[in-house]
């Protein structure tokens, strides 16, 4: 095999994966509306009460993702939105421990009356 | 040695010692993924004990891994290094959130507790409750059966109360009807203090087995009543004239009543009647010792007890001169 010919051949090799990798990248549409769906879901939970920083945050990363899309970024788009989806887990997440714990205190004092209107101990 | 030999370790050397320090930097291990992977480790052991949190466990662990496999000089590391750390801490949160439902349903197993405990303190004191009443109770039974023991002692004196008892209704009911007479004779009262009067005025005396007898009919008493009315007792002269008249003679007054009414009413009344009229006499100056009260009730009728009239003359106190010496004394 002549040697420009193997040279033409890596080439063309090189060229195909480039384009792909290119083509690979298309608008990360499901990413966001997972992203989008979590944060949702956060909300519903009350995280604007138990976990506000969170989800501030997550709701940052979704903004930036859809700037990068705006942008036509796919990369950057792709990435805020993995971001703002975790956060969004950790808003829900955060949410619902703080609920259980309020839960915890209220069952806890509750518990306290009920024995101190039984007139039992422990319920001073 | 050879000269050749010499150059060719002249360069291997550093080379050699270039490649280790390369070797000794690659392997130095990320300090973010060493603490990461340390992180993992405690999640994978508390997400084991608490049984939960598998989903975020298992993400937790992608993420790490991830991280951990990327290329320490690519682009994205400090991201998937971001997500990694999000990972592991969505894990942590989901874990203290399975202890804190464990807890919650530990303080409704609590109140459950409670709940029972109460119950049955008060199905406690419920029945100490009972048994203080039921201890009160024989109490009482006893006491009652020493009371029955102690009149049953005296069952005599019980049945001479009795006998009391007895009489005193019969009384009671006497009266009952004494006073429903009464009733009937008060409406007439009022017309008859006028010819009561005209009555006491025009007494006469009569002679019988007796003596010399006066009578006063009944209508000088107000209705069931021993007092003689205040009319009668201004009227008597006529009868103080005839006591008088033989100033010497034992006077017995009797007392009449008709048939209604009780033997004993009629006999208290009768003898209460008589005797009102007696002391009325001492009252008008009439010797004292000359005069013997006497109730006869019901016994010594004059005429019929049917008709209102019969009952009428038979209500009466006889005043009667004994004649011969029969003082009371």
């Amino acid at each position: 095999m002549p040697l420009m010919t193997v040279l033409r051949r890596k080439l063309l090799c090189a060229a195909t994966v480039l384009l792909t990798a290119c083509a690979s990248l298309p608008p990360p549409t499901a990413a966001l509306a997972d992203a989008e769906a979590r944060i949702a879901m956060a909300r519903e939970q009350r995280a604007a009460r138990y976990a506000p920083a969170d989800l501030d945050a997550a709701e940052a990363a979704l903004l930036a993702a859809r700037e990068a899309m705006d942008r036509k970024d796919f990369a950057l788009a792709q990435q805020q939105a993995s971001a703002a989806l975790v956060q969004g887990d950790l808003a829900l997440a955060r949410a619902g421990e703080a609920a259980l714990r309020a839960q915890v205190r209220g069952k806890t004092e509750e518990n306290r009356q009920l024995r101190r209107q039984l007139g039992l101990r422990g319920g001073q | 040695m050879n000269r050749a030999t010499r150059l060719r370790l002249g360069w291997l050397l550093p080379a050699v010692l270039i490649s280790t320090l390369a070797l000794a930097v690659e392997k130095a291990p990320d300090p973010n993924v060493v603490r990461l992977q340390e992180r993992l480790q405690v999640i994978e052991r508390d997400a084991a004990s608490t049984g939960a949190a598998g989903r975020e466990r298992l993400q937790a662990q992608q993420a790490i891994a991830a991280f951990v496999a990327s290329n320490p000089k690519a682009k994205d590391r400090a991201h998937l290094r971001f997500i990694a750390e999000q990972r592991a801490e969505v894990a942590e949160s989901a874990i203290r959130a399975a202890a804190l439902r464990a807890q919650v349903l530990a303080l409704e197993r609590e109140r459950d507790q409670i709940l029972l405990e109460a119950s049955r303190r008060d199905a406690e004191q419920a029945r100490q409750e009972a048994e203080r009443l039921r201890l009160q109770n024989l109490a009482r039974v006893e006491e009652t059966q020493r009371a029955q023991s102690l009149s049953e002692q005296s069952a005599a004196a019980a049945q001479a109360a009795l006998a009391e008892a007895e009489q005193s209704r019969q009384l009671a009911s006497a009266r009952a009807l004494e006073a429903s007479l009464a009733k009937q004779e008060a409406e007439l009262a009022f017309s008859a203090a006028d010819s009561l009067r005209l009555q006491l005025d025009s007494l006469s005396a009569r002679r019988d087995a007796r003596g010399e007898v006066m009578t006063l009919s009944g209508d000088v008493f107000a209705p069931g009543q021993a007092a003689l009315r205040p009319e009668a007792r201004a009227n008597l002269a006529r009868v103080v004239a005839f006591v008088q008249s033989e100033p010497t003679t034992a006077v017995r007054i009797e007392g009449h009543t008709d048939s209604r009414g009780s033997d004993n009413l009629n006999q208290v009344l009768s003898q209460r009647r008589a005797e009102a009229v007696r002391d009325a006499l001492i009252a008008e100056g009439v010797d004292g010792a000359r005069l013997q009260a006497v109730g006869l009730g019901e016994n010594q009728p004059v005429t019929d007890n049917a008709s209102e009239q019969g009952r009428a003359r038979n209500r009466r106190v006889d005043v009667v001169l004994l004649s011969g010496p029969q003082a009371p004394r």
